[in-house]
């Protein structure tokens, strides 16, 4: 354990440790910030959909039948015309295009389908605007929430829609979900496809994190020839396995405080509102997951993988310092290494142990595929880094 | 003779080698392979007989091809082409970009120069129907961002990394090899940056030279180009889409360019980013002993660079960002056009290669005399 341990303050130096607090820094700032910023402003009808999600949490709890929605609808969009109404009649911009009332209003809209003048395009999204507290969205998202929540269930046996490429399996899963009643939980698309994005690009940001704590520690010690000395007694010779769990041990570390870090930053959104409800809500816009699981455990599962892709690449890596003669080779096949673990990650994490959306799943159309990759590549890390701390022993120097 | 010493050490170096190997197969198997497009090649093939000009002999020799699905979709695609600067007006771009990003003193002022400017451009190529040309008919954005913004983009990536890598190398040789305490003691040895320097960014040339070549060979042997080659990079089909302006606009480049001098000149451009990231690392290398952490704050630096400009928003610092090698790199498919809503100056990927070569040119001077002084121990 001692050696262990020493080998492990090798590996956290604090000039490494500073480079990667820079690379984390600025790529949140490139990448990830953005679903801070503008999770619950900026976007809408994003906004809204969010907004009533949360509402409806609150008020319900985690699931509601499509009257208690139909009835919570009717009495917030009874409240919005009424708030419209006062707009109308006050502000001169829906007077001009003949609007007075939200009635008048309403006639307008119906009409979409032809040209509108200079003064009703005025008219019509004056509504939707800052001015007018972005009403039109608001009503415009009670509206399609009604439509979703309980659409599910038609889309059994429409061979026109997504229906006709699920293969048997996923329509007896789709049926126990409708059965199940997963469609009448509260999970916007929204907060799911915020989560999915932020998660994504930070799973990125982590296998690089990781390939640049772990990777230096074999090149350092061979480019000072210190493995000369290691070999030269019987625990010198176990050396390798030490560094192995050394290198494990700080991934895991690493990754774990990561997660504390951003996954604390990204509390901000309040998404935990979300933790129990199932992620086939119905209004998640049809990201069905080929799993009964709730956003929580969907959370829980991406972590999961996360560890289990950081601890496989941190082997790879350590295999490729193994047989790195200078820090410059090191670095070139640790950005092929990056490149690859980059492009596995947007496989991965697009909208993960979804039905439709993910890659690999769509690929190999196999329920947790994603599970059997990550589980693929520690293998793929683990396999040559035993390999190689074995030979090691009996290696001439 | 030390010069070539040291380009020997480099260029045998096995590292260069295999780099440029796994490049090259990237680039053959992911950055490649999506270029072709049926309609394209077909475009390609009638312009051997029928030309590059449209108009009506054009459309007349495109008739009397072989009568196909892809001739009749041909003839339907360039049937009656106005030239699309005819009138154009450029100063609705300032106008949209002023409007939405709430400009205001020296940024609107030169943004709308810059715009003033580019309407002399628009006029010039009006005057030559210089938009009447087929490039790749309906298939030309595609086409055109596939080389430009997909695969140039990959390849000076590349190329602009491996200059880092070579530099690194060139410079850590001593450290590596032991013989640092040696070679640094004497005159000669102090000198030897110099040589070094020289060799490093031969070598990356000759590796972007290598790497772009064999690249593009299997490019254009994918893809043919046919007479297409003679089209102006300014076709009417060739279009920028441009979300503050809220529709696409033209390809407009401040000169001419022929799709073949177009090329050219990206490459040129491009070989002089690469010489700017070499100087990048030789200014970093000097000053950081350690090869792994001097690459490591390459890539801050050039990431700190993308930075600024998401921090500051429309400010200047944003705007003298865009000046910087890293995002010369990101706006690669704009170079020789105005560059969009970040862009204040005309020209600005000569501007800024120039600026940056100034700049990293003094800063290796500077770093290099620091170093003669230095103690090695």
């Amino acid at each position: 354990m001692r050696i262990i341990f020493h080998e492990m303050k090798k590996i956290w130096n604090w000039k490494i440790l500073g480079i990667i607090a820079l690379v984390c820094a600025l790529f949140y700032v490139m990448f990830m910030s953005y679903f801070i910023k503008y999770y619950k402003s900026g976007n809408h009808p994003q906004a809204e959909l969010i907004y009533y999600a949360e509402e409806l949490s609150r008020l319900y709890g985690t699931s509601l039948t499509p009257e208690e929605l139909s009835d919570y609808i009717a009495s917030e969009r009874q409240k919005l015309i009424a708030k419209a109404e006062g707009y109308i009649k006050t502000m001169p911009i829906f007077a001009e295009s003949g609007i007075y009332s939200y009635a008048d209003y309403g006639v307008l809209k119906d009409a979409r389908g032809r040209e509108f003048t200079q003064a009703e395009n005025n008219a019509y999204w004056a509504l939707y605007g800052e001015g007018c507290d972005y009403l039109g969205f608001f009503l415009e998202t009670l509206e399609h929430m009604e439509e979703e929540f309980d659409i599910t269930p038609m889309y059994i046996g429409w061979n026109d829609s997504f229906w006709g490429i699920l293969n048997e399996w996923e329509q007896a899963r789709y049926i126990q979900m409708v059965q199940n009643n997963e469609h009448h939980f509260v999970l916007s698309y929204w907060t799911h496809s915020n989560t999915n994005d932020y998660a994504s690009y930070f799973a990125v940001m982590l296998m690089l994190a990781v390939l640049i704590l772990v990777s230096p520690l074999l090149v350092f010690d061979r480019s000072r020839y210190i493995h000369h000395l290691q070999y030269s007694s019987k625990t010198g010779r176990k050396i390798m396995r030490k560094q192995l769990a050394a290198t494990l041990l700080s991934a895991f570390i690493l990754t774990t405080l990561l997660l504390l870090i951003f996954g604390g930053i990204y509390s901000i959104n309040d998404t935990y509102l979300f933790w129990d409800a199932n992620i086939n809500s119905g209004l998640n816009l049809g990201n069905y997951s080929v799993f009964n699981m709730t956003y929580g455990q969907w959370v829980t599962a991406i972590i999961a993988l996360m560890y289990v892709l950081a601890l496989g690449f941190s082997m790879l890596a350590f295999v490729m310092a193994r047989f790195s003669r200078n820090m410059i080779t090191l670095i070139m096949k640790l950005i092929f290494l990056f490149t690859a673990a980059a492009y596995l990650c947007a496989a991965i994490f697009n909208y993960s142990f979804s039905m439709l959306y993910n890659t690999l799943y769509q690929i190999l159309r196999e329920p947790g595929a994603e599970a059997y990759v990550s589980g693929f590549v520690l293998l793929l890390g683990l396999v040559p880094a035993v390999f190689v701390t074995q030979m090691e022993k009996r290696a001439d120097v | 003779m030390l010069f070539r010493l040291e380009l020997k050490k480099i260029l045998l170096s096995p590292m260069l080698i295999v780099f440029l190997a796994l490049c090259l197969g990237f680039n053959l198997l992911i950055a490649i392979p999506g270029a072709y497009d049926e309609y394209a090649s077909f475009v390609a093939g009638a312009s051997k007989t029928a030309g590059y000009k449209l108009g009506a002999q054009f459309e007349e020799k495109i008739r009397k091809l072989e009568a196909d699905e892809m001739r009749d979709y041909l003839a339907e695609d360039t049937a009656g082409k106005t030239d699309v600067f005819d009138g154009y007006d450029t100063a609705y771009i300032a106008d949209a970009y002023i409007r939405r990003l709430n400009l205001s003193g020296y940024a609107a002022e030169a943004m709308r120069g810059k715009y003033a400017a580019l309407q002399n451009a628009a006029d010039d190529k009006a005057f030559t129907d210089e938009s009447l040309t087929v490039y790749f008919a309906s298939s030309t954005p595609d086409k055109h961002f596939g080389l430009h913004g997909i695969t140039m983009r990959v390849l000076i990536a590349q190329c602009g990394i491996l200059a880092a890598l070579v530099m690194l190398l060139s410079l850590g040789y001593e450290h590596m090899s032991r013989t640092s305490l040696t070679v640094y003691a004497a005159k000669t040895g102090r000198n030897i940056l110099r040589h070094k320097m020289l060799a490093s960014i031969s070598a990356a040339l000759i590796a972007f030279a290598v790497l772009i070549g064999l690249t593009l060979l299997a490019y254009f042997q994918i893809n043919d180009y046919g007479n297409i080659w003679k089209s102006s990079v300014s076709s009417i089909y060739n279009v920028i889409d441009d979300l503050l302006v809220g529709a696409s606009r033209p390809f407009l480049t401040w000169q001419s360019y022929t799709v073949l001098t177009y090329l050219l000149a990206v490459l040129c451009i491009a070989a002089f980013l690469t010489v700017c990231f070499s100087f990048m690392a030789f200014v970093i290398g000097v000053w950081v002993k350690n090869s792994y952490v001097g690459f490591l704050l390459f890539l801050i630096t050039n990431a700190g660079c993308l930075v600024i400009a998401i921090m500051f928003g429309a400010r200047l610092p944003a705007y003298l960002s865009m000046l910087t090698p890293a995002w010369l790199w990101l706006k690669q498919p704009l170079w020789f056009t105005d560059g969009g809503a970040d862009i204040l100056w005309k020209n600005f990927e000569i501007l800024g290669v120039c600026a940056s070569l100034i700049l990293l040119a003094g800063l290796c001077v500077f770093s290099a005399k620091m170093f003669k002084k230095r103690d090695i121990i």
